[in-house]
């Protein structure tokens, strides 16, 4: 799995820890991420820029419920994006 | 063509709704959030509680286990010299050999009251269940105290009902029950009063017994009512009629009860009223 994966995994996890399974099902209507099993958290991303996928998952989260759930994803990849150059992070995480 | 006023309210409180609705499910979010923290936090402490709680007994059994060895030889000292094993003694000294003794057995016992709850806590207990006779074991009991009770004016009144009294149980834990119960009509006996009356009765149905052990002591207040099974449960007013309570007694009886399947109770409608502890157990 990827870094990307990696973060979109993160964040699904995080959110799913305060919503529950609606995470997943709000995750999978976010073009490019591919849910390939909920029950390992193993996920794909299709095709796309994996940094705009990456944002479209934030945003679609905040959209829903707001700024505490932007924090909530910054917090839940906070030591995966130590180690990826600035100009790699998606710009949702900085 | 332009829409009409209605379609154009319509519209207006479509969208608020729809801001409300955002708003509800932002609002809700956050709270979850808070929830999850918190309980995320909860389980944290009551981790460390465990941990705590472990360490707390481990260090009760290892203390209690090394100062009951010393109490113990102590008082085997005090045995010794007073069954002339180190000559004869004199009578000026015999009365302090005897208190020395009596005051070290004491100690044993009190020890190993701690011992036995902290074995209770950590559930390592273990139960000897064998088929016995209930009604044989507390009339047994009861005229082991007979004399002790005769001497500090209590007087014995049995009532055993007819009847099958069989239970299965571990006689030397019922017996401890028994015991606890018969020394506090001694320990919370009115001391103002001359003499007293403790009444057993026994009875059964086809699935339980009853057995109840009541007295016209001191009685139990209200307060003390909230801690009396509780672990280390001192009462407030209890423990001005019994200073060297440990807490414990009728913490290890509770639990023995319940290991046996049963129930225990106690009514007093208070102070100088005195007080009644019903047993329940099923019969085998």
């Amino acid at each position: 799995m990827d870094i990307f994966e990696q973060i979109v995994k993160n964040i699904i996890k995080e959110q799913e820890r305060i919503i529950g399974p609606l995470a997943w099902d709000e995750a999978r209507k976010v073009q490019g991420i591919k849910i390939v099993s909920q029950f390992t958290g193993e996920i794909a991303i299709d095709n796309g820029d994996e940094r705009d996928v990456v944002n479209s998952l934030v945003n679609r989260y905040e959209r829903l419920f707001g700024r505490a759930s932007h924090e909530v994803c910054k917090q839940a990849v906070a030591q995966l994006i130590l180690t990826m150059p600035r100009s790699s992070i998606p710009s949702s995480l900085i | 063509m332009p829409a009409s006023p209605k379609n154009d309210n319509t519209k207006e409180s479509g969208g608020s709704e729809q801001a409300d609705y955002s708003h509800l499910t932002q609002e809700l979010y956050k709270r979850s959030l808070e929830l999850v923290e918190l309980r995320e936090k909860a389980d944290k402490l009551s981790q460390e509680l465990e941990i705590a709680n472990d360490q707390q007994t481990k260090l009760i059994h290892f203390i209690t286990h090394q100062v009951k060895g010393f109490f113990t030889k102590s008082r085997n000292v005090f045995a010794s010299v007073l069954e002339g094993d180190y000559g004869p003694i004199s009578s000026e000294t015999r009365p302090i050999l005897e208190e020395g003794f009596k005051s070290d057995t004491k100690a044993v016992e009190t020890v190993q009251e701690i011992l036995n709850a902290a074995n209770i806590k950590k559930g390592t207990l273990t139960y000897d269940m064998k088929e016995i006779d209930f009604k044989n074991l507390v009339s047994n009991e009861a005229e082991k105290y007979r004399e002790v009770f005769k001497k500090h004016g209590l007087n014995l009144e049995l009532n055993f009902s007819e009847g099958t009294y069989t239970i299965l149980g571990d006689q030397a834990q019922l017996e401890h029950v028994l015991r606890n119960l018969l020394d506090n009509c001694l320990k919370y006996k009115q001391l103002e009063k001359k003499e007293g009356l403790v009444k057993f009765q026994l009875k059964n149905t086809a699935s339980k017994i009853f057995f109840s052990i009541e007295d016209d002591g001191v009685g139990i207040t209200t307060e003390d009512m909230k801690k009396l099974f509780t672990e280390g449960g001192r009462g407030k007013d209890s423990v001005k009629v019994n200073v060297e309570s440990t807490g414990y007694g009728l913490y290890i009886v509770k639990n023995i009860i319940t290991a046996h399947k049963g129930t225990i109770r106690a009514e007093s409608e208070g102070h100088c009223k005195g007080s009644r502890f019903v047993v329940e157990l099923p019969i085998k």
